[in-house]
């Protein structure tokens, strides 16, 4: 998984492509320990080059989450296709982490 | 067509195992939404296996065994753990386990799949797909 990280507005944008699965989970959470170190409290995880999300992936987007409210920031996600959408929903973690439907709307919102 | 393959209990061969199967399984590329959901429920099936099953014991294998016919895709995935008790699972979008970090991928796999049918204690999961 390639993971490119950019700041727009002070808002972390965390653009992710390939597959959030075992492996690539660790990777994510590597990168966004990282990004939580430096200061980030807005953090957008953009889904739009991800084909394939498995429980590893939704586990660490929930800790993603718990972390960043700890730290009194919050996480979004946006771009998410239909099949990952429906895994947020069937799992109800849509409910706690807020999708939007693309960057610029969620860039808008956040 | 039939698949039969082991894999040693390592999770850092999960995702290539998986993909290294779906790429035998005929025509399932036509449908993107069941080939999305058989993947999931293979790969969490594996997973658990490897992590719960085997407790990630390098030397006891995986055993999947894929069929496929016309009308549906049977998959079995076995390991060689104690078993569990498959009737007693906790529901992971309760408010109380809707934060844990573990215990979505049984969920996930009965979501995923028409059928889930478990046998030998629960070291056998059976999951088949409608096509």
């Amino acid at each position: 998984m390639k993971i490119l990280v950019d700041t727009i507005d002070e808002i972390t944008v965390v653009i992710l492509e390939g597959e959030l699965n075992v492996d690539d989970s660790i990777l994510l959470r590597d990168a966004f320990l990282k990004i939580l170190k430096e200061g980030a409290k807005e953090v957008m995880v953009d889904f739009e080059k991800v084909s394939f999300v498995g429980s590893a992936g939704l586990a660490t987007l929930i800790e993603m989450m718990q972390l960043l409210r700890k730290a009194g920031g919050k996480l979004g996600c946006c771009n998410i296709n239909n099949n990952i959408r429906g895994l947020f929903e069937i799992t109800k973690i849509h409910k706690l982490i807020t999708i939007y439907d693309n960057r610029a709307l969620a860039l808008k919102s956040f | 067509m039939r698949i039969l393959e082991m894999m040693p209990s390592q999770l850092e061969l999960v995702d290539g195992f998986v993909a290294s199967l779906l790429i035998r399984i005929p025509q399932l590329n036509e449908d993107k939404d069941t080939l999305f959901n058989i993947k999931l429920a293979l790969h969490e099936a594996i997973i658990n296996a490897v992590k719960h099953g085997n407790k990630m014991n390098p030397n006891l294998p995986v055993q999947v065994d894929i069929k496929k016919d016309e009308g549906q895709v049977v998959i079995q995935v076995k390991d060689q753990g104690d078993g569990f008790d498959y009737k007693n699972l906790p529901d992971p979008i309760t408010p109380e386990n809707l934060e844990k970090l573990n215990g979505r991928g049984l969920f996930l796999i009965q979501n995923a799949m028409d059928r889930v049918e478990y046998a030998d204690g629960g070291r056998i999961i059976k999951m088949v797909k409608f096509l």
